[in-house]
């Protein structure tokens, strides 16, 4: 029998491979599809969260333990069924439509996920249908947008309208070097963060309220 | 004279890392977002997959792309006083700022700027000495993003009477900013003698050129308006995390740049901006640090090398406030960077967050302090002065010398850094640098008058503008 244990370690440690080859194995072996998740996959990226907020672990070591647990992931979806995904909320991330600056978006892609989120990534130079779309499909708790520049800042705007027309749950919360608190209440965003680990404590902020 | 410089790459290492990019260039090959520069370069012999955008450039084309490239150009202002050479021996000044932020000099306060935020910075600008040329100083928010790269030149034309180099994203606002650059110097042939604006393109690291900052960039190049590339990749972020992989990742990006430059039009006018930098690996921000100094300068060798003219950062911080940080970061970093003479220096105004209006008039003074640095100093009968040491002798003083009196004023001499006594500078309000560089922007915003724009002109130009914002908007 596969150790549960052993696969939360690889995930710690960043090992892709051994984290899909075990997660394979247990699944052949017949375990619980939701314990592997739980305790092999989630819970080794909680501990990752855990160790960069401490500050024994880096990005580096965040963004590869990600890595190994959506690749672990990616074994189980076929067989997830609703319901057995235990996360701390759904996710859909983007750069603004004309900006191609993805940097701080994926860094905080990668801190949700450490915090136990599921997010899609929907990449850069993104428009208010694809989000719209992306946060339907997913039936998102919170739509996350990133800005850099000031000609594209103001775009977000256009997403929340687009949001609130489509009549969707999600809440939005938007960051990006040049944005701030003021210009977030100004284009009537529910939420704003200035870094990854805020962004973190305001989504689950958010998705709770 | 002799001059201090630095070299510290061997010719071997400057071959190597040459060699590298050239491998880069064919083997890994570039994404290139432009069906019409994938166009161009399939014509010239790329290999081109029209599917994926990928790129796959001989070193043939790398080699015909640096014969092509001028070795110097002309940067020039709407007054011709301000023209300036880029010849690789001396260095211009470029008021970089950092928008959209400003930070107030004296208080530290941070807050989004406005118009009139930016026409203050330009006026101070064109007062200062050693500004040669700026860069957008702020974002009026107000102003639609379409037409902000138009409204940025605009707004800079209008306010200095130097050198304007923008930012330009998609082929439209090239063909505005290069009509209206046009309006006012009389012409595009004019225009393409006396550039009185640059663009910077940036690539996007690792390997990839956008499509419209693309195809902005062979609309300057067809216009024969000089075209900075700045690849920015970031050690073990955006690029390798050793500094030599980062270095040739920056090489591969120029390089590739340079020849969708060439083939766009052969001769187009092209600065390398070789910016590099490294992470704070726990936020994911770059950080200012010595390892980017060594990098850049270690391409400007590589530039050198090519005989291409540079634009470099000079004066760089991250400090939040006008503070001993901002200070010592500005000198630290001004005075490696001239060692090598790049074409252009840039920082003037810029703090960690964004742009500060007092901290222009401090730059100017560390830029003048360093400027004397690096002319060096002269070694000849005169200077050895033998006759006067045998003249005054042991002891006494040489206050009196005739030979005292030809030289005495060569020193360094500063404008606003303190060096009296604590009395008297307690006698003058013991006042800290920030509050005299905000008294002396007081003084110069309420003093300097820009030549403006002559009215036929700026009727044109108006229209001009009318007409962008029917088009984009
Ligand atoms: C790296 C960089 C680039 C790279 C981008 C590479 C990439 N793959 O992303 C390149 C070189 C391609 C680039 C291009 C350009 N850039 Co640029 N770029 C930067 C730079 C130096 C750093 C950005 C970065 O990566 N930061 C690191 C990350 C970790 O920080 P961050 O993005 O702020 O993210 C953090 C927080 O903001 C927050 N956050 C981010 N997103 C989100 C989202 C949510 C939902 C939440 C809650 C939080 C959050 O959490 C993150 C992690 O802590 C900034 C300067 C700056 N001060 O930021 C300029 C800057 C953003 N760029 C600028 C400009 C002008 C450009 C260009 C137009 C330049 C040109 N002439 O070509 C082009 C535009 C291209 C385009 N169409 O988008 C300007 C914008 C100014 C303005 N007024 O709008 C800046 C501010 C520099 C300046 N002052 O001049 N750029």
């Amino acid at each position: 029998m596969v150790d549960l244990t052993k696969i939360k370690d690889s995930v710690i440690g960043g090992e892709v491979d051994d984290v899909v080859e075990m997660v394979r194995k247990a699944v052949d072996e017949g375990q619980s599809v939701k314990r592997i998740l739980a305790e092999g996959l989630i819970s080794g990226m909680g501990i990752v969260g855990d160790k960069y907020e401490k500050g024994d672990f880096f990005l580096p070591e965040m963004v590869i333990a990600a890595t190994a647990m959506k690749a672990g992931l990616k074994v189980l979806s076929p067989m997830l069924k609703p319901g057995d995904v235990e996360s701390a909320g759904t996710v859909v991330l983007g750069t603004a439509k004309g900006d191609i600056h993805d940097i701080g978006k994926s860094i905080v892609g990668t801190m949700l996920e450490g915090a136990g989120f599921m997010v899609t990534d929907i990449g850069v130079d993104a428009g208010p249908d694809k989000f719209v779309e992306t946060a339907k499909e997913n039936n998102a708790d919170l739509i996350g947008i990133s800005a850099l520049l000031t000609t594209t800042m103001v775009g977000m705007e256009d997403v929340i309208k687009a949001v609130k027309e489509a009549g969707l749950k999600a809440r939005v919360m938007i960051g990006g070097a040049s944005v701030t608190q003021e210009f977030a209440d100004k284009v009537g965003a529910d939420g704003y963060a200035p870094d990854a680990p805020s962004a973190v404590g305001k989504a689950k902020e958010l998705v709770k309220s | 004279m002799s001059k201090p410089r630095i070299s510290f790459l061997s010719q071997n290492e400057i071959e190597a890392i040459h060699n590298a990019s050239l491998k880069v260039l064919e083997r890994t090959g570039i994404k290139v977002m432009s069906e019409q520069a994938l166009g161009l370069l399939k014509k010239a012999g790329a290999k081109v997959d029209y599917a994926s955008n990928h790129v796959s450039i001989p070193g043939k084309l790398v080699e015909e792309a640096l014969e092509m490239a001028p070795k110097t150009m002309k940067y020039c202002g709407r007054n011709p006083k301000y023209d300036f050479v880029l010849n690789k021996q001396e260095t211009h000044f470029l008021a970089t700022a950092n928008p959209p932020l400003m930070i107030d000099g004296e208080t530290g306060e941070c807050r989004y700027s406005t118009a009139e935020d930016i026409v203050q910075c330009l006026v101070v600008a064109d007062y200062l000495n050693h500004v040669d040329l700026v860069w957008p100083f702020g974002t009026d928010l107000n102003v639609p993003g379409p037409m902000l790269h138009i409204v940025d030149m605009y707004t800079a034309l209008c306010n200095t009477e130097k050198h304007f180099e923008g930012d330009t994203v998609t082929a439209e606002e090239a063909q505005y900013q290069l009509e209206i650059a046009a309006t006012i110097v009389g012409g595009r042939e004019e225009l393409k003698k006396r550039p009185i604006i640059s663009t910077v393109i940036c690539t996007i690291s690792p390997l990839v050129f956008d499509k419209g900052m693309t195809e902005a960039s062979i609309e300057y190049a067809r216009a024969g308006v000089p075209v900075v590339i700045y690849p920015m990749p970031a050690a073990g972020q955006l690029s390798p995390a050793t500094l030599a992989g980062t270095m040739v990742v920056n090489a591969v990006e120029f390089l590739g740049g340079l020849v969708i430059q060439e083939l766009a039009s052969s001769g187009a006018p092209v600065v390398w901006a070789p910016s590099c930098g490294t992470v704070n690996f726990k936020t994911g921000r770059r950080k200012w640090g010595p390892e980017s100094s060594l990098m850049s300068l270690g391409l400007a060798q590589l530039a050198r090398h090519y005989g291409l003219p540079t634009q470099r950062g000079g004066l760089g911080s991250s400090s939040k406030l006008l503070d001993a940080q901002a200070g010592y970061q500005k000198a630290v970093s001004l005075i490696p960077s001239l060692l090598l003479t790049p074409d252009i220096a840039g920082g003037i105004g810029m703090l960690g967050p964004g742009t500060c209006l007092e901290t222009m008039v401090i730059d100017n003074e560390i830029i003048d302090y360093a400027l004397r640095y690096v002319e060096g100093l002269e070694v000849n009968d005169d200077t050895l002065a033998l006759d006067v040491i045998d003249n005054v002798g042991p002891g006494g003083h040489f206050l009196g010398e005739k030979h005292t009196l030809q030289h005495f004023r060569e020193g360094w001499m500063p404008e606003i850094t303190d060096m009296e006594t604590f009395e008297i500078w307690e006698k003058k309000g013991s006042k800290s640098i920030a509050q005299v560089a905000k008294e002396k922007t007081k003084e110069i915003l309420a003093t300097h008058k820009v030549v403006p724009i002559p009215e036929d002109v700026q009727k044109e130009v108006s229209r001009i503008m009318k007409r962008a914002e029917a088009e984009l908007l």
